[in-house]
């Protein structure tokens, strides 16, 4: 009983590290014209590295 | 009344003290530490939380939505679909070693 109560309290977290690059596909629908001005002014923002 | 001023003094010294520590931190440097990483809604999150993270987490968050309003205005479209777009290229653009989050909300190392 003692050592299953010690057992639940002891979790083990494995973490493994992805082995393939890391893509984040967050799909985000907008118009294509909009979206490559958008994409163009967020470029330029991004260098900021006070802000990125 | 001198004891007054003296308090007002003190105040003013500490508070620009503590303003000074906040700022000793930059978003480089945090980025670099791992304190901070890059969420999918396009904003800077804590992966450790410190009332200096905190501080640099809010002002810069603050910063970029104004950014992106500003976007989302002239183009008509909403803060958040300019939020997302940066938050994907963000997430590319971001440095190997640094924290990005999951959709699901887990920190990974990139």
């Amino acid at each position: 009983m003692t050592s299953l109560w010690l057992s639940a309290c002891t979790p083990t977290v494995k973490i493994e590290p992805p082995d393939k690059p890391i893509v984040i596909n967050l799909n985000v629908k907008i118009e294509h014209e909009i979206k490559i001005k958008v994409e163009k002014e967020l470029n330029n923002l991004l260098e900021n590295d006070e802000l990125f | 009344m001198k004891s007054t001023f003296t308090l007002a003094t003190v105040l003013c010294l500490t508070s620009l003290l503590w303003s000074s520590t906040a700022w000793a931190m930059t978003l480089q440097e945090a980025k670099t530490a791992r304190l901070v990483g890059e969420q999918t809604n396009g904003y800077l999150g804590m992966v450790i939380s410190s009332p200096e993270t905190q501080q640099l987490v809010l002002s810069i968050n603050a910063k970029r939505k104004h950014y992106y309003q500003t976007i989302a205005k002239r183009h008509d479209i909403s803060l958040d679909k300019v939020a997302t777009l940066a938050a994907q290229k963000v997430m590319e653009a971001a440095e190997p070693g640094h924290m990005i989050q999951t959709p699901q909300g887990r920190w990974l190392k990139k």
